[in-house]
């Protein structure tokens, strides 16, 4: 990874939108959730679609086979890889062409070689957000990857990233949906007053994660704002836990629509632990760095 | 033998208005029901009650007699209640067997709608209550252990791979399609001149390696499946268990209410069974994005899908399975109690009778299912009365068949003409017959009753009982009485104004002329009620309050000028000796004979000439109709014609052969010639033919005549009468003008004023007729003659010379050696 912007002394503001495009399930949603946000914010969106040199290095070495999720065995060239990499791309630019069409966001897209992650980040400016779609599985290596990227991305880029799980399979929710609110109490992580005001919600709710930091006040005001553009209704969720699966469970259960996390929160005690939540909270997860003024992210 | 005239009394019979004790017909009580018909009532009240099979009803009568009122009248005061537990509300529910063969619910009236809300509630409830359910904590644990559990034996051992290869220095990496294995020093891939620069016994083991984490990779993706259908079949119960509890408590309450009706019972068995099975359908996913053409595959296989179940698509189609359709619905009072139906079709189509099964077009292909099925009249009217017009019904194709069909059966099936048919065979629907207790009401015409007992055998079986509508009744006082009563309901029912008493008693006297008969009042109420319509809106037009018997006669004069163009052109056609009608003078062989016109609505009579010429014959010679020749002779009139043989055979020479050859005809007639009305001028104008006595062509004649010679009544007297006086007047009445009818149909003139005028005035007379003799006489001015003991007929009269005629014709055969054996015949 190449770090490429320092800390500055200045305030940043959001001037663009990275997304990562693939043809997974997952990168489906994170485009989709990355062309929700341009369109709100007015910024331009880039997809970026990189192709893994370290495959095209494996592809040439005359042992390697791909393995497909059906566990038929196919003995691959870098040529093979090629033609596939070139298939994917093309796919993935049509899928992101598709869903902004109807958008007036100016747009771009780009393919290049290198780690898909670190070239994600290379080149990208502090005023960037990156958008991913997070695992889907922890398959180790993959989960723990987008993990460091996150960390490095937020402390030493000083990078907003957007990690987009699956919304929650097995029920309706969507942010434009309003979720069926059951009562439910619980302790440990809200309290009653917070959860009795929550019967009365109208829309899914941008939730603001908060640590009791500085820098999770900071994220409260700038999702005011945020919420005013995406038109939600802001919560905030004051954690007192270091239990990220019951984070993402409170998150799911509110039906919340976002979640805005100051980067390094308390609450998050492994690295993977981000990457956890925004698998299973059913929204996407943003994590924000602490260069914001505290009036605005954009 | 002198015939007297008849006198102005003789020719109309006028209504007494002394005997009315009322001044108008406000003053009187409505008359419930109808006059003079209590043999139709009373067949119409045992038809209604005999709940047997086969003793449906056939109202038979002419039209305007008030069949339709009278039978409705009837079951809405008297009833014909029929046994309780007969009426009842029909549903229509899906089979979740066979979805084809949507089951029928009999439902107490009004259950068939409570029944429909108590589902819908049902399902509100369970909208709601299963992504509750499905979103508890509870719920979402079990859940997730099970996702988790699956999810993790794929990761733990993909994991346990990824671990493995790390010891070997073997990454495990993605591919846009799968995984790949490849070798890494310092946490990089090997570019493949690194890997070449490895000593080869360290290629070898990385090779080997790298051999076998692949083959273990496959391994373990193949047993992905089965980890997968474990997961599968766990969460499959984890659902069917939170589903059952779910439903079993929601519908707790409805199977208590249903539980006495065994057929709702087991299908709502079925309900809670089909709702466990797709208690998905109450969770929609979450919508993803999908391409337009991954839109429409999933489009299509929806369709193919509802089509395969005869269900409609769509998430909400998708709860159609549990609708409940409501095909009959009645409603009850307060004990549950709910009237017969009365239900009157008045298009019988068969779609209408038996109902119908509707199809919605859907991505260009058409579908239904059993929300589609609509009721047609049989099931309306189902435990009650289905009114039915015969004509009408007799006229839609399939109808009277498919009505019959179903009175057989005793049940009701829906079908589609193409189905009936069995001229298409695609997959439809075949709702479950519904039983029928109905009883049927058809109005008709007579003619149309008789037809159909001629020919359709099932006919008398299906419709037992006939109701026969009378057409008049006796002209007494009484009924004078019980009409006017009934022109009162009718002026408050169609609020007119009301009549006074000469008006009442014109109308009367229009009823009589209506029955063609003085002494009888027709009770086909319909055309003299619009006379009264037509007559309010002149007096109204007047700005008078009370219907005069001035307005029945204008409302009457304007009916008449409003059809009377072609009468007019007709007489216009005599009067300008274009048709050859001579109203003065002598002929020999020449009569004026009468006849009816009936066009639409109006008839008026009509002089023809009728003209016979004579010869000698051979023996059995001929009587030449020329109207038959030609086929403009019907068969009534061929008979009259026959007749007439046979009475010159008889009268004149009983014991020798005929040796005539004779032609009658109707002269400048072009149409088409029945009825034997004329028949008795057709002999006078022969007998003066055969005796060269001329007859006063001032006179008309109409009757029928029989092989004795004896005049017999005909139909139309008045009309005929009333033609001829009619070019008689335009030409100047002379005073030795009128016209011959039958004695017995003096009882049926109701002449019009200006006839009665003349009559009384002594310029046109009407003779009543018994005896051709008499005809004879009053036309020629010579006595007929009657056979003396010597058996001859006296000199100088006609019968003398006609029977001298035929003898010369017989002699002159003779001499001229024909001697056939035929007798005096016809062809």
């Amino acid at each position: 990874m190449t770090p490429t912007v320092t800390k500055a002394e200045t305030k940043k503001r959001t001037s663009r939108i990275i997304v990562k495009v693939e043809q997974s399930a997952q990168a489906r949603t994170a485009i989709k959730e990355a062309v929700h946000l341009a369109t709100s914010l007015k910024v331009p969106l880039m997809g970026r679609y990189v192709e893994d040199t370290a495959l095209l290095d494996s592809a040439a070495l005359s042992f390697t086979w791909e393995v497909s999720h059906t566990g038929q065995k196919r003995k691959i060239t870098p040529d093979m890889l090629a033609m596939d990499f070139a298939n994917e791309a093309e796919q993935a630019q049509l899928i992101l062409h598709e869903m902004i069409q109807s958008t007036e966001v100016d747009w771009d897209f780009e393919k290049r070689q290198g780690d898909p992650l670190e070239e994600l980040v290379h080149d990208a400016e502090r005023e960037d957000l990156l958008v991913l779609g997070a695992p889907d599985v922890s398959y180790g290596a993959e989960e723990i990857s987008v993990a460091h990227m996150l960390r490095d991305a937020t402390t030493q880029n000083h990078l907003d990233v957007m990690l987009v799980g699956g919304v929650h399979p097995h029920t309706k929710q969507s942010r434009d949906v309003p979720a069926p609110q059951m009562p439910r109490f619980q302790g440990g992580v809200l309290s009653i007053l917070e959860q009795l005001e929550d019967q009365h919600l109208e829309a899914r709710p941008l939730f603001v994660v908060d640590d009791g930091s500085s820098q999770a006040e900071i994220c409260f005001h700038i999702a005011q704002h945020l919420a005013l553009v995406l038109k939600m209704t802001v919560r905030r969720l004051v954690v007192t836990t270091q239990d990220a699966a019951e984070i993402a469970s409170v998150l799911r259960q509110r039906g919340a629509g976002l979640a805005l996390f100051p980067a390094g929160c308390k609450g998050l005690k492994h690295d993977t632990d981000a990457t956890r939540i925004a698998r299973h909270a059913g929204c996407a997860v943003l994590f924000l760095t602490a260069d914001h003024s505290a009036d605005a992210l954009f | 033998m002198v015939i007297r005239a008849l006198s102005p009394s003789d020719l109309y019979t006028s209504c007494d208005t002394d005997q009315f004790t009322f001044a108008t017909t406000a003053e009187l009580e409505d008359l419930p029901g109808l006059v003079g018909q209590e043999r139709a009532l009373e067949a119409i009240r045992f038809g209604t009650r005999m709940r047997r099979s086969g003793f449906n009803l056939f109202v038979l009568g002419p039209q305007g007699a008030g069949k339709h009122e009278a039978v409705r009248r009837y079951l809405a005061e008297q009833g014909g209640t029929p046994p309780a537990g007969q009426i009842a509300d029909w549903v229509y529910v899906n089979n979740f067997d066979t979805p084809h063969q949507p089951i029928s619910l009999k439902m107490k009236p009004g259950g068939g709608r409570a029944l429909k809300r108590t589902l819908s509630q049902l399902l509100s409830e369970l909208k709601i209550a299963v992504p509750a359910i499905i979103e508890s904590d509870e719920y979402q644990a079990r859940r997730k252990a099970i996702d988790e559990n699956g999810q993790s034996k794929q990761e733990e051992a993909l994991e346990a791979l990824r671990k493995k290869a790390e010891g070997m220095d073997v990454a495990l990496l993605r591919t846009p399609n799968g995984f790949t294995l490849a070798p890494v020093a310092k946490k990089k891939v090997l570019k493949p001149e690194e890997f070449n620069a490895l000593p080869e016994a360290k290629r070898l083991k990385i090779e080997q390696q790298v051999d076998e984490l692949q083959t273990e990779l496959a391994e373990i993706f193949e047993q992905v499946p089965g980890w997968e259908k474990k997961r599968l079949q766990q969460v499959v119960k984890l659902n069917t268990d939170v589903a059952k509890s779910t439903v079993s408590v929601a519908m707790q309450s409805i199977k208590n209410t249903y539980k006495a009706e065994k057929e709702v019972s087991a299908w709502l068995a079925q309900v809670e069974e089909d709702l466990v099975k797709h208690i998905h359908l109450f969770v929609e996913a979450e919508p993803h994005i999908v391409s337009q053409e991954e839109q429409t595959q999933q489009a299509l296989q929806a369709l193919a899908n509802a089509n395969a179940q005869n269900l409609p698509v769509g998430e909400q189609g998708s709860l159609l399975r549990y609708e409940v359709n409501v095909l009959v619905e009645n409603t009850a009072d307060e004990e549950g109690n709910a009237p017969p139906p009365v239900v009157y079709e008045d298009h019988p189509s068969f779609a209408n009778l038996v109902g119908r099964v509707e199809h919605i077009a859907q991505m260009g292909a058409l579908t239904t299912d059993f929300t589609l099925i609509k009721p047609g009249a049989m099931h309306r009217a189902n435990g009650g009365y289905l009114l039915l017009d015969a004509e009408r019904l007799l006229r839609e194709p399939l109808a009277w068949d498919a009505l019959k069909r179903i009175l057989r059966a005793e049940t009701i099936k829906v079908e589609n003409p193409g189905d009936y048919l069995n001229l298409v065979s695609t997959v439809s629907l075949e709702p479950a017959p519904i039983p029928l207790d109905v009883k049927i009401i058809i109005f008709g015409e007579r003619e149309l009753y008789y037809l159909l007992c001629r020919h359709d055998p099932e006919f008398s079986k299906l419709f037992k009982v006939a109701a026969d509508f009378d057409d008049v009744i006796e002209r007494e006082p009484e009924n004078d009485q019980l009409f006017a009563r009934l022109i009162a309901s009718l002026c408050r029912q169609d609020n007119l104004l009301h009549l006074d008493r000469s008006a009442v008693a014109r109308a009367i006297e229009r009823a009589a002329r209506n029955a063609d008969d003085s002494e009888k009042l027709s009770i086909v109420f319909g055309p003299l009620a619009d006379v009264i319509r037509e007559a309010d809106f002149v007096a109204r037009e007047a700005g008078d309050t009370l219907i005069g018997a001035r307005h029945i006669e204008a409302a009457l004069d304007a009916q008449v000028h409003r059809h009377d163009r072609i009468r007019e052109r007709a007489h216009e056609s005599i009067t300008r000796d274009i048709i050859l009608i001579d109203t003065e003078g002598t002929a020999v062989g020449q009569v004026n004979g009468l006849s009816v016109l009936q066009i639409g609505d109006t008839a008026f009579g009509k002089p023809s000439r009728i003209t016979a010429r004579v010869r000698m014959g051979t023996p059995g010679a001929r009587l030449i109709d020329i109207e038959r020749e030609v086929d403009l002779g019907g068969p009534l009139h061929s008979k009259g014609v026959m007749i007439l043989g046979g009475y010159l055979a008889g009268q004149f020479l009983p014991h020798r052969q005929l040796s005539l050859s004779a032609s009658l005809v109707f002269e400048q007639s072009y149409g088409g010639v029945d009825g034997d009305s004329a028949s008795s001028a057709e002999l006078y104008t022969l007998l003066s033919a055969l005796s060269g006595v001329p007859i006063h062509q001032g006179l008309a004649v109409t009757g029928s005549v029989n092989q004795f010679g004896d005049i017999q009544p005909i139909g139309g007297a008045n009309e005929k009468i009333e033609g001829f006086f009619e070019i008689c007047q335009q030409r100047g009445l002379t005073g030795d003008q009128g016209v011959l009818i039958p004695a017995a149909n003096v009882k049926h003139l109701m002449l019009r004023q200006d006839v009665v005028d003349a009559v009384e005035r002594g310029m046109f007379s009407v003779y009543p007729i018994e005896r051709v003799e008499e005809g004879i006489e009053l036309l020629t001015g010579m006595r007929a003659g009657k056979r003396g003991v010597d058996g001859r007929f006296p000199p100088h009269t006609i019968f003398q010379r006609v029977e001298e005629r035929l003898h010369q014709f017989g002699d002159a055969s003779a001499k001229t050696g024909h001697s056939g054996s035929s007798t005096f015949g016809y062809r």
